[in-house]
């Protein structure tokens, strides 16, 4: 059974965002939407913390988020997924459940 | 209602400040009403929640200690408590008024992924 | 698969609140079947019918309207949360004396037993804005 885990607020802690991480199990996969894309801010700590994370989870990012805020969508990496709603229902399908960070 | 799922309730929010812990719980409760098995985890400003001594009378509010406290008559008694949530916050589990399991993130791992369904608040 | 969705905040005050619609509208796109949108906390104020934004601002009453009549959706609002808010119908309007009504179909009040039934009824279950 794996989870599909979601962080929608900014957190810019980083030991707190790798608690989150550390909650993770094998096949389990993050979505950052809203405010939570402040995290991905490129070559921030937290943007360090989560694109190592990417090392053994996938992580998706609300392309739209990233873009209404004004975060450079060609400086994030290409292990950062950036996707759609379309996409985000998809991940709710394929876990059972979600489990949010904030 | 045929079945019973195993649901997992998930409190992010401190008391007082807003509804939304009071009302995370009336959710916890219909769902024990409703015969359903049901853990419960506090974590970020949750873990306040579970602080003794409570007074919120000149607010005008139910107190959260109360509403906590007689969830064992619900047979509402899986229930967890984010050890990092605590430690962050430097809050001595001592100073817990309600029994519950302190967890770490593998433990967290292993009680979502034990759960048919979570309910993020 | 059978989607059911918990919406906590209320427009504007979160983008949460337009986040669920955009899932539960690709949902549909998608092919899923939503069996209910529950709204609870906050998120009853989705349900207000006197929200009157700016005609160049999204109308996220309107949305949930309009999406709901065209795919034949649920749009079931806690009493107990509604009720704290000012989001009455009709007859709750009369019941408390009140002088206006905030709250009309395809938006119907209901207890908190609609969003457990919501829960055990579907393939899988979401919430946003907590």
């Amino acid at each position: 059974m794996t989870l599909l885990h979601i962080l929608s607020k900014n957190q810019p802690n980083p030991e707190a965002l790798q608690h989150g991480i550390n909650t993770m199990g094998d096949g389990h996969e993050l979505l950052i939407l809203a405010n939570g894309v402040y995290t991905l801010l490129p070559h921030s700590l937290t943007w360090h913390l989560l694109t190592k994370a990417t090392q053994r989870h996938a992580l998706y990012a609300i392309k739209d988020d990233l873009i209404a805020r004004g975060l450079k969508l060609e400086a994030l990496g290409s292990s950062i997924q950036l996707i759609d709603y379309s996409t985000f229902v998809d991940l709710v399908a394929k876990h059972q459940s979600t489990y949010r960070w904030n | 209602m045929t079945y019973k799922k195993k649901l997992l309730f998930i409190c992010n929010q401190a008391p007082y400040g807003s509804m939304l812990a009071k009302e995370a719980l009336d959710s916890i409760l219909a769902g024990s009403v409703f015969g359903q098995d049901i853990s419960l985890l506090f974590q970020n400003e949750a873990v306040y929640q579970l602080l003794g001594e409570q007074n919120p009378s000149s607010l005008q509010q139910k107190s959260i200690e109360a509403i906590l406290s007689a969830f064992d008559l619900y047979e509402i008694n899986k229930i967890f408590v984010c050890r990092h949530s605590l430690t962050s916050r430097h809050i001595d589990p001592a100073l817990l008024a309600l029994k519950a399991d302190i967890v770490n993130a593998e433990q967290i791992n292993f009680l979502l992924e034990d759960q048919d369904i979570v309910l993020n608040y | 698969m059978i989607f059911s969705v918990c919406v906590l905040c209320a427009p504007y005050t979160s983008q949460e609140a337009f986040a669920a619609y955009q899932f539960v509208q690709a949902a549909i796109t998608k092919g899923h079947t939503i069996h209910r949108v529950f709204f609870h906390g906050d998120g009853v104020l989705n349900a207000n019918c006197l929200n009157t934004p700016p005609q160049d601002e999204l109308n996220l009453h309107t949305a949930w309207v309009d999406l709901a009549n065209t795919y034949k959706i649920e749009l079931v609002v806690c009493i107990a949360s509604a009720l704290r808010r000012g989001i009455i119908d009709q007859d709750e309007a009369q019941r408390y004396e009140k002088p206006a009504y905030s709250l009309q179909a395809p938006f119907i009040l209901s207890g908190l037993g609609q969003l457990i039934d919501a829960i055990i009824e579907s393939d899988r279950f979401i919430s946003f804005g907590n």
